[in-house]
Parts: structure tokens; C-alpha cells; sequence
């Protein structure tokens, strides 16, 4: 059974809604019995907030009731009385304000100022757009609008505001503004922890210590663009890396970076063939997609977008990580496994067709990361020909073979095949297709990698079933 | 993609039967008249509810409309019976509305853009006190409802303000479409069309985040409304209306107290509230509609007009309190003289803004 004021409450936050109710509709609302709700309301009668209704104020449809039974259900209102009307509605909102404040800690900044406000940080953080004044004024008068808002409900407005005070921190630091970022970190950190909000101070303390090392970053490249032999800057450099917890934040400086030292493919070799913190090579995902996002920067940077510098950038990298003996079966067996899994490739139907005991004949030496990179880039490339094409049987098969010293693995799909005019730039030049996204050196990459073990990769295009194949060969490890 | 015909076959049984049972909610509340413990209401709670959950958690195996009906009503009876006794006089009741269920035929594919009809004309009506009937705003185009499967009973809209049609879309849950919630579909269809489809353009369509005005001060407008177009000015459509109004408000305070939701909803609805108690339903109406007719960046330089509205209804009310009731009164009669004269919104704003009411 609800206790007394909980009772009480239900009712009168009941009657808040139904503004001319019976006892009956108010136990339907509340899930309350008979007896209480009938109690709290002749209380509530008595106190003078509520009173019956006439048999005049009843409608039409009630009075017909009336006069049917004889002995109606009586009906109810609050008093027209203002003064009591306030107090019985200041009543039930101070409750409601107690519960709100009961989950105070849950709240969150959800204003479209906040929002947009984020969206634009974000974008500048990862490099999708520039940071420009404008911009980031912009972001700024969004989050002091977002702030004005979030005040007019006080429960929980500290927690929103150490929010804000973060959001801010991430603008100050883009203005490079990196005192006042760390002084709105703390702020944001006292009231995580006062809250008990211990995931989100640490948050706070993460970007403290991301500013600190980005500070750091952006005076030694200011020191490098004063020196004229960028080399004990950039090996001081190369310290300051390893301090980052995540690579987002270093896309911004990175480009700073590669502006001001001002041979880009030098810079890039630099920075990102001695960059991976051993820590990341442990997770496949943050071993390549950062380093290849990373890359992209770099390139787009680069002057000339010749095969000569994706070639040298994946060389270094290639032999920076470690290589072992890889066994191509079960590389190929663990891509699809990856691939397959996600939407939309459900829809297609692979075939594998693996020489059985190719695994304990044969190994390949190299990176099995980044050959399983080369791989995932060409089994990627054929779903998306077959999906964009909708072809009626979307087939992907997959063999391996030995023929001699050397390894095939073929990639086969059946769809639209490749243009002729496009089959001659292949390798040459990116082959940009704005349904899939990025910067069409895919191909590129995965050609790359595989030459840098001494392997090599060519496209063929039929009109047969099997319209395109891709086929890998590798050297056989001796 | 649209409802499948066991799902069909289900939404038309409940059609059915809630629409004889709602004809004898007054025969069931002169029935339990006597008794303290039950009501009209809590025999749909305690009984009807749980049979909805039973036999909607399953598809059936047959499409026979007239076998699922019975089967439908077998299990509510079965459950008054249990529940109240097989003497009381509810049972007699239900019987009569069991045989007059079974005796009329259940109409295969039932047709719910009656509803969506009605919920525009009330919404319409509502408009038309302040903007002329060839609006844009009230001639936008908008498909019949769709009706889909879900494992959440709601209705949702997509407004398209910019181009194209707007959509309505009923996702059906099976053992969640309670009699409440049949009731209450003509008000879940008038409240897209007030605060959603017959309004301006209030927001960035696909912006994620949650709307005071259009989602609790605009809801509070539309329970008003339809509360008032069912007990005070009824409509002939709007049939049984003390059940409807009944069901209007579980439904409206459901939403309110839902926890999972953001506070500015609910924040929206009490500051509707308690808005309406300082200037009284006429004043609440008029303001409310013309803010909601109003693009929200009617303003240059302010791209979120709606919002910023809410802010400064609260803050003039926050002000409001240290005034004499004389002062209030005057007041009130300016908003009124002002949302009748010419450029009534911009007249608002700087009514709700007034410098001599700052404190300094």
C-alpha cells in the first residue's frame, strides 16, 4: 500500500490533469484503492482546494446519468478561489521539483543551441572543417545562448552547466586559448566529482591532459618554423605524441604542423612513420583506420599526389610493424568473418574456395594487419560494385592457391565490371566514387602494402559471371 | 512497410469490440455503481487491458474475423467473471455488449484516416480563428495515415514543411492497443496536425533535440482544446465524451510522468499551465496559436523563435509576481488589445520583455 504522502501526491498531481474528475476516474489514473483516493479528497475538500459539483455544473451527459440511476458518483472540481488554486498547484510542483531533482544527476545539455554547438567543435576537432574566427565565434554564441536556456530548470543545472563548461574547454583549446581551456576543465572536473560523476571527471582530466600535450605540440611547432633544421624539433615532437589519448585531437595540429615545416611529404614521414604509440597496435582498428586517417591528412597535403609518397609512407609504416609468418587461409577465413557481419553485406553471398592444405604448406611473410588491410580493401570494393549495381546474384568467392613459390588470392564478384576507360587509370590516379566516401586510393593502399612484401596485385575485368577479379600474389616465405 | 494481415486481422477484432464497449461504458458504470472497489474504468483495467496483452502477444492462426472477435471476447468475460462474479450486474453487461459484438460483422481492414480526418478538422477549426483557410500552412499536403508494425505503440508524424507530403505513421503495437488507446486516437491525430502539421515551420526537421513548445506547451494546447470541443462545445463525432476526456488525461499525464523523457517536455506542459492560470484560456489560446503559426526565424538574427518564446513567457511570469493585482489586470487587457491589432507577434515578444517590469 502507497504510503500516506505518496498517496496524497499521486491524487493531486491526478486532479492537476483532470481539472473536474470522480473518485473513480482519479483510482483509474493513480492505481491507487478507492479508499484513499476518497480520503485524500474529502481531505483535500476540507482544506478548501476542492469542492463537489452542483448538479447544474454537470454536463449534459452526466446529468443524463443522473437522472437515470438516481444516486450518481459525484463529481468534483478545484475551488475558483486563486489563492488556493497557487498553493494547491505550488504544492504539486515542489513535489514534482523534488523528483526532478532526484534525478538531477541524469540530465544532460539538450538545447539545439548545445547541440549545434557540438557539432561544429567536433567538425573543426576532426578536420572537417577549418577553424576559422567566424566559426568558432559562432560555436561560442551558441553555447552561451545554450547556457541561458539550460538555467530555467534549475534541477540538475550545475551538472548541465560542468557540460557546457567542457564543450567551452574543447573551443577555448581550438582558439588555442589553452590556460583558460584548463581552468574550465576544472571547474567541470569539481562538479563531475561533487555529482559523483566519476566517468565524466576523468573525461575532464583526459582533456586536460590533451590540452597540455597539444600546447606543448603547437610551441615546438612554432619553434620549428624558426629553425632552419626542423630535426631536434621533430624528435621532440615525437615525444609529445605519445601523451595523446586519441588521435582525433592530433588531426588539427598535425596539419599545423605539416603547414609549417612546409615540405609536406617530408613532415608526413616524419610524423606518422614514427608516431604509433605500441599501446594502439594491440586493437586492429586503431592500428589502421587512425593511421590511415593520418595518412589521408598528410596526402592531401602532399603537393604532388604521385604513387611516390603512398608508396614510401606505407613502406615505412609496413616495416615499422612487426611482420611474421602469416598463414593465408586463416587470414582470409578471419577478414570475411569481420566483413560479412555488417549491413549491408548480409545480402551477399560468399563463396570460398581455399586450397585445404595451403595453411600448413605455405606462409607469407609480412604484417598479417596490414595484409588483412589489403584484403578487407578489395572484398570492400567488390560488395559495393555488386550492391550499387543491385546485381540479381550478389557472389563473392574468394580462392587461394600455391602455384610455385608464390600465393594467389583471388577476389571474384559479379557485378557490373569495371569500364574500360577506368580500368587504365587503376593504380595510377584515385578513382573517386562519391557513393562510398573517401578519397579513392583504396586501390592504391592495398597495392601498396602488398608490393612492400614483395608481392604484387592486378585487376581483371570479364563479361563473364565473374565480372571483376582482383588477384594478390605473394612470395611463398622460404 | 505496411501492416501484415494477421496484424490486420488483430487491429480490426480490437476496432470492433472497443467500439461496443465503449457504447456500454455507461451501462457498466450504472452496473458497478454500488460497489466502491469497481468502476467502468477499473473493469477495462483489471479486465479488458490484460485480455488486450493475452491475445494481441500472439498472431493468430486464422484470419477468421468473427472466430477472433468471440475468442477476444470469451477471454474479457472470462475475466469478469472471475474478477467481479458471475452474480454482479457488470457481467449481465458485458454479455449484452458480447452479443451485440458478435451479432454485427467486424469490418475487415478498418479505416482510421476517419480519425485523421476529424483530428484535422478540429485542428483546422482551431487555426482558422487566426489564419485564413487557404493558408499554407493548413492546405499543406498530407498522406493518409500509415499504419505499421511496432513493438511501442505511438504516432509520429513527418511534416515536410519544405516540400512534399507530410506523413502520419500508426505503429501498431498488438498487446499494447488497450481501449485507452482507441479512445484516444482522435485526439493522437489532432495533436500531430495542431503542433505539428498546421503550424509553421518551428524547427530544422531533423534536428535531434527535445521541443518545450512543440511537444508540452503545444500538447497542453491541444488537450485543452479537445477537452473543450468534447464536454463544453461537443463535436457529433466526438461520441462518448467522459470516457474520451477520461482516457485524453491518463494519456497526457502517461506523458508527463515519463521519466525516460528529457525535462523539457514536461517543463513546456507546466509552463503552458501555469501560464493559463495568470491570463485564462482565451489569452493562452490566441498567444499559443499565433506563436505556433509563426516560422521560427520570424525574427532576423533570433533563428529559434519558439524557444526563446517559452524563455520569456517563464521570465515574464517570474516578474509578474511582484506586481499588484491592479497592474496585473491592465496587464492582461494589453496582451489581449495587442494580439487583436496589427503586427500582434512582434507586439508579444516586446509585451513579454516589457523594460519597465526589469528589475534593475
Amino acid at each position: 500500500m502507497a504510503i500516506w504522502g505518496e498517496a496524497s501526491y499521486k491524487v493531486k498531481r491526478a486532479i492537476t490533469f483532470h481539472k473536474r474528475f470522480s473518485v473513480a476516474e482519479l483510482v483509474d489514473a493513480t492505481d491507487l484503492s478507492y479508499v484513499q483516493v476518497e480520503q485524500v479528497v474529502q481531505r483535500l475538500i476540507k482544506q478548501g482546494y476542492v469542492r463537489p459539483l452542483e448538479a447544474h455544473e454537470l454536463n449534459p451527459a452526466k446529468q443524463a446519468v443522473a437522472q437515470r440511476v438516481g444516486r450518481p458518483r459525484k463529481r468534483y472540481t478545484l475551488t475558483e478561489d486563486p489563492v488556493k488554486r497557487e498553493e494547491f498547484h505550488a504544492g504539486v510542483e515542489a513535489i514534482a521539483s523534488a523528483e526532478r531533482l532526484s534525478r538531477a544527476k541524469e540530465r544532460k545539455p539538450s538545447t539545439p543551441y548545445f547541440n549545434r554547438a557540438m557539432q561544429m567543435i567536433e567538425a573543426i576537432e576532426r578536420g572537417a572543417d577549418p577553424p576559422s574566427t567566424a566559426r568558432l565565434e559562432e560555436a561560442a554564441a551558441l553555447l552561451v545562448y545554450g547556457r541561458d536556456f539550460e538555467g530555467l530548470i534549475p534541477e540538475g543545472a550545475e551538472i548541465v552547466q560542468a557540460y557546457y563548461d567542457l564543450a567551452q574547454a574543447r573551443l577555448e583549446a581550438l582558439r588555442g586559448n589553452y590556460p583558460q581551456a584548463e581552468e574550465l576543465l576544472a571547474q567541470a572536473e569539481e562538479a563531475f566529482q561533487t555529482a559523483g560523476l566519476d566517468e565524466q571527471a576523468q573525461r575532464s582530466i583526459d582533456l586536460s591532459l590533451t590540452f597540455r600535450a597539444t600546447q606543448g605540440f603547437v610551441e615546438v611547432v612554432n619553434r620549428i618554423r624558426q629553425q632552419a633544421d626542423p630535426t631536434p624539433a621533430l624528435e621532440a615532437l615525437r615525444g609529445l605524441i605519445y601523451d595523446f589519448p586519441s588521435p582525433s585531437y592530433l588531426l588539427l595540429p598535425l596539419q599545423q604542423a605539416v603547414e609549417a615545416i612546409g615540405t609536406a611529404f617530408e613532415a608526413s614521414l616524419w610524423l606518422v612513420t614514427r608516431w604509433m604509440p605500441r599501446r594502439w597496435s594491440e586493437d586492429l582498428s586503431a592500428c589502421i583506420y587512425p593511421k590511415e586517417n593520418l595518412i589521408q591528412t598528410a596526402l592531401e597535403l602532399a603537393p604532388e599526389k604521385t604513387r611516390l609518397p603512398y608508396l614510401a609512407l606505407y613502406h615505412c609504416l609496413c616495416h615499422e610493424d612487426a611482420v611474421d609468418s602469416v598463414r593465408i587461409n586463416d587470414l582470409v577465413k578471419t577478414c570475411l568473418e569481420r566483413r560479412l557481419k555488417h549491413a549491408p553485406y548480409q545480402f551477399v553471398r560468399p563463396c570460398l574456395d581455399l586450397q585445404e592444405d595451403l595453411d600448413s604448406i605455405a606462409t607469407v611473410r609480412a604484417s598479417r594487419d596490414w595484409l588483412q588491410r589489403a584484403l578487407e580493401i578489395l572484398v570492400d570494393n567488390a560488395i559495393q560494385a555488386m550492391l550499387e549495381a543491385d546485381s540479381p546474384e550478389k557472389r563473392l568467392t574468394v580462392t587461394t592457391q600455391l602455384a610455385g613459390k608464390v600465393v594467389k588470392i583471388s577476389v571474384k564478384d559479379t557485378g557490373p565490371g569495371i569500364p574500360r576507360d577506368v580500368l587504365k587509370k587503376l593504380f595510377k590516379e584515385p578513382i573517386y566514387r562519391p557513393v562510398r566516401g573517401g578519397i579513392g586510393i583504396g586501390l592504391t593502399l592495398a597495392q601498396t602494402i602488398v608490393e612492400t612484401y614483395g608481392g604484387d596485385i592486378r585487376v581483371e575485368s570479364t563479361t563473364g559471371d565473374e565480372r571483376t577479379s582482383t588477384i594478390i600474389v605473394l612470395p611463398v616465405e622460404s | 512497410m505496411p501492416l501484415d494481415y494477421k496484424r490486420q486481422a488483430l487491429l480490426d477484432v480490437f476496432c470492433h469490440c472497443y467500439e461496443k464497449l465503449l457504447d456500454h461504458l455507461d451501462a457498466l458504470h450504472d452496473a458497478t455503481q454500488a460497489d466502491h472497489e469497481w468502476s467502468e474504468y477499473t473493469v477495462v483495467k483489471e479486465c479488458v487491458n490484460p485480455a488486450t496483452k493475452a491475445f494481441g502477444s500472439r498472431l493468430p492462426e486464422s484470419l477468421d474475423l468473427p472466430a477472433l472477435c468471440v475468442d477476444f471476447l470469451a477471454r474479457i468475460g472470462g475475466s469478469i467473471v472471475t474478477q467481479l462474479g458471475s452474480s454482479s450486474p457488470a457481467v449481465e453487461v458485458f454479455t449484452e455488449c458480447q452479443a451485440a459484438a458478435e451479432a454485427s460483422p467486424v469490418v475487415p481492414e478498418v479505416d482510421l484516416t476517419c480519425w485523421q480526418r476529424l483530428g484535422e478538422e478540429l485542428s483546422r477549426e482551431c487555426y482558422q480563428a487566426i489564419l485564413p483557410a487557404d493558408s499554407p500552412n493548413l492546405t499543406r499536403a498530407v498522406k493518409p495515415v500509415l499504419i505499421k508494425p511496432s513493438d511501442k505503440q505511438k504516432v509520429r508524424c513527418v511534416p515536410r514543411k519544405a516540400a512534399g507530403e507530410s506523413e502520419i505513421t500508426f505503429y501498431f503495437a498488438s498487446d499494447q492497443f488497450t481501449l485507452q488507446s482507441y479512445v484516444n486516437l482522435p485526439f493522437y491525430f489532432f495533436h500531430e496536425y495542431l503542433s505539428h502539421l498546421h503550424t509553421a515551420r518551428l524547427f530544422a526537421e531533423s534536428d535531434p533535440c527535445p521541443k518545450p513548445f512543440e511537444e508540452g506547451w503545444l500538447l497542453y494546447l491541444a488537450h485543452d482544446l479537445y477537452c473543450h470541443r468534447l464536454l463544453e462545445d461537443p463535436h457529433p463525432a466526438l461520441t462518448h465524451p467522459l470516457p474520451r476526456a477520461h482516457y485524453a488525461h491518463q494519456y497526457i499525464q502517461a506523458e508527463q510522468d515519463d521519466a525516460t523523457k528529457e525535462p523539457w517536455v514536461p517543463w513546456g506542459w507546466t509552463l503552458a499551465d501555469a501560464f493559463e492560470r495568470i491570463v485564462g484560456k482565451d489569452l493562452l489560446r490566441r498567444t499559443s496559436l499565433l506563436v505556433a503559426s509563426s516560422p521560427c526565424d520570424h525574427f532576423p538574427g533570433l533563428p529559434n523563435l519558439h524557444w526563446d518564446f517559452v524563455k520569456r513567457v517563464q521570465q515574464w511570469m517570474t516578474r509578474l509576481v511582484t506586481r499588484s493585482p491592479r497592474e496585473k489586470e491592465v496587464l492582461l487587457e494589453r496582451l489581449a488589445a495587442l494580439l487583436q491589432g496589427p503586427d500582434p507577434l512582434d507586439k508579444l515578444f516586446d509585451f513579454l520583455i516589457e523594460r519597465e517590469f526589469i528589475n534593475t
